[in-house]
């Protein structure tokens, strides 16, 4: 009887059935930024200038400074920082001579960790749909025209790593993120960001990281924890307890730069119940340690005791943890007890 | 007859496992897929098209109103829309990401095309590319922006759809290549002859 082996086909459909959400992630997914290639350093700081024979008016000078401060103030990561320098070595142009797309009114060019160029199309330019109005070249900014800090925000972060936003089909999320495939115009919900969205954030704090073990992580990220609790094993009766967690982000590859990250001053709660019972009951709050990520408390104990340590976040991308048991056994009273104490 | 029956027991363990990750998979897609709005849904507000069975012929391509940017390796490749029987035209090229640069267009209303009700357009890119997905959705020709598009189609591999309904639209097709995170989008304005 000849056997029928279905490993190959079943190895085929397995394959194309695996890459039905990695195909599609590219275009229709949501979450944080997708990423260009290649990362400037932590915290490296980008001189810009304004390219010689092309620079933009005083308005979108100004504009585009304050883009850059956006920028510096909203990345809430160790991403690249951009200051101004008249001898910066990263160009920012203006005008007839923008190498952007035929379409396009601003671009970039990068290569981290060298540097950058930039472009803005010159106000007026002539597209198929019409003439670019920047809102920074008007004393009352029209209908339709483009923000030029926001739009100066979205070519800074594409400087730093980040590539087009993957909104909803219904854009209801467009406010997550700055960077996106079509900005906004005066004056439709987000024309005028001008601080990064949270999944901008998200992608700069995962390929950057964050700037310490208190910084709150976007709310774009879901992230794992894990919480660990340690403990004596034994007590005399009536001694002090001092029980110890330990808060990290769990150490997965996806994480990039945030893989094992400590994380402190968080809300950390202790349980416990005596021994044979099922209901946890809160006890304290536990105190951050001076050691990042750790957390203390203290207490008498006259019968043994399970504790357990849990984090529930709010606010930012991470995921509670739950600790394991820790059981305390407290050894007989042997002096001075009360009646119901064991002897 | 143990080592048949073993391989029994092993073929029907990977039918299973291929079911369960089909299940998942298509699951996992859906939720990917179920934001956009389904081919055939809904025109756009303005519309007042309904798709209609009646075979259409030609494609007109009147002259792009601006070139695609080419493939001098600082931009993406032209793509082009066409029917089968037709000839294909090359596309508005608006927002990319290529190489070691992007840039940020406008919605743009299209290089113009027309096509028949019913007929199921095809893009290509010269030169050939992999992708790594692709979305079409359309709007309304003077629509702005992306509010209110409605799906066309999306998937992996060539893109190919249904044409919208009868009227005028805008038509992008957005692509991420297999390379990266490149990425672009194309626009024709495509007028479906009822």
């Amino acid at each position: 009887m000849k056997h029928f082996d279905i490993r190959p086909l079943a190895a085929s459909i397995l394959a194309t059935l695996l890459a039905i959400p990695l195909l599609t992630s590219g275009v229709a997914a949501h979450g944080p930024d997708p990423v260009l290639g290649g990362l400037f350093n932590q915290y490296q700081r980008l001189e810009y200038r304004w390219r010689s024979g092309a620079e933009p008016p005083s308005a979108i000078r100004t504009a585009i400074k304050e883009g850059a401060t956006d920028a510096n103030d909203t990345r809430a990561s160790k991403a690249a920082s951009f200051v101004y320098a008249s001898t910066g070595s990263n160009p920012i142009g203006y005008g007839l001579g923008a190498t952007c797309g035929t379409n396009g009114i601003a671009c970039f060019t990068r290569s981290a960790p060298d540097g950058f160029t930039m472009w803005f199309r010159e106000q007026g330019h002539v597209f198929d749909w019409g003439s670019l109005k920047w809102c920074q070249s008007y004393s009352t900014a029209p209908t339709g025209c483009y923000d030029a800090e926001t739009i100066a925000l979205d070519e800074f972060g594409h400087v730093e790593v980040l590539a087009h936003h993957d909104n909803y089909s219904d854009d209801r999320d467009y406010l997550d993120a700055v960077v996106q495939t079509y900005s906004r115009t005066k004056s439709r919900e987000g024309w005028n960001m001008h601080v990064f969205g949270r999944c901008d954030v998200a992608t700069l704090q995962r390929e950057y990281d964050v700037v310490d073990s208190s910084a709150k992580y976007s709310t774009c990220l879901d992230i794992d924890t894990v919480l660990t609790l340690s403990g004596p094993s034994t007590l005399a009766y009536g001694g002090t307890a001092t029980l110890k967690a330990f808060l990290e982000v769990v150490d997965y590859a996806a994480y990039d730069r945030l893989g094992g990250n400590n994380l402190s001053n968080r809300t950390v709660k202790l349980q416990r119940r005596p021994v044979g019972t099922v209901d946890w009951v809160t006890w304290a709050t536990m105190t951050p340690g001076a050691s990042s990520g750790t957390y203390s408390t203290s207490l008498t104990l006259r019968s043994s005791t399970e504790f357990r340590a849990t984090f529930s976040p709010s606010s930012e991308g991470l995921n509670a943890d739950t600790s394991s048991i820790v059981r305390v056994n407290v050894g007989a009273c042997t002096s001075a007890c009360p009646l119901s104490a064991d002897r | 007859m143990s080592s048949l029956a073993h391989g029994a027991r092993r073929s029907l363990s990977l039918a299973l496992l291929v079911f369960v990750l089909a299940s998942s998979s298509v699951a996992a897609a859906g939720c990917g897929l179920g934001a956009s709005s389904s081919i055939g849904g809904s025109p756009p507000p303005g519309s007042g098209g309904v798709a209609s069975p009646v075979a259409a012929i030609p494609t007109a391509a009147a002259g792009a109103t601006q070139a695609p940017v080419g493939t001098s390796g600082k931009a993406p490749p032209v793509a082009s829309l066409g029917v089968d029987g037709g000839d294909p035209v090359p596309g508005q090229l608006g927002t990319y990401i290529w190489a070691d640069g992007g840039s940020d267009s406008a919605w743009l209303p299209g290089t113009p095309l027309t096509v028949g009700s019913g007929e199921r357009l095809t893009m290509t890119m010269v030169p050939e590319v992999s992708l790594r997905a692709w979305r079409a959705r359309y709007t309304a020709a003077r629509a702005t922006d992306p509010t209110g598009a409605a799906a066309l189609g999306e998937g992996a591999g060539q893109p190919t759809f249904a044409a919208p309904p009868a009227g005028t639209w805008t038509v992008e097709v957005a692509v991420a290549f297999a390379d990266g995170a490149d990425s672009a989008s194309y626009f024709w304005k495509v007028t479906v002859s009822p």
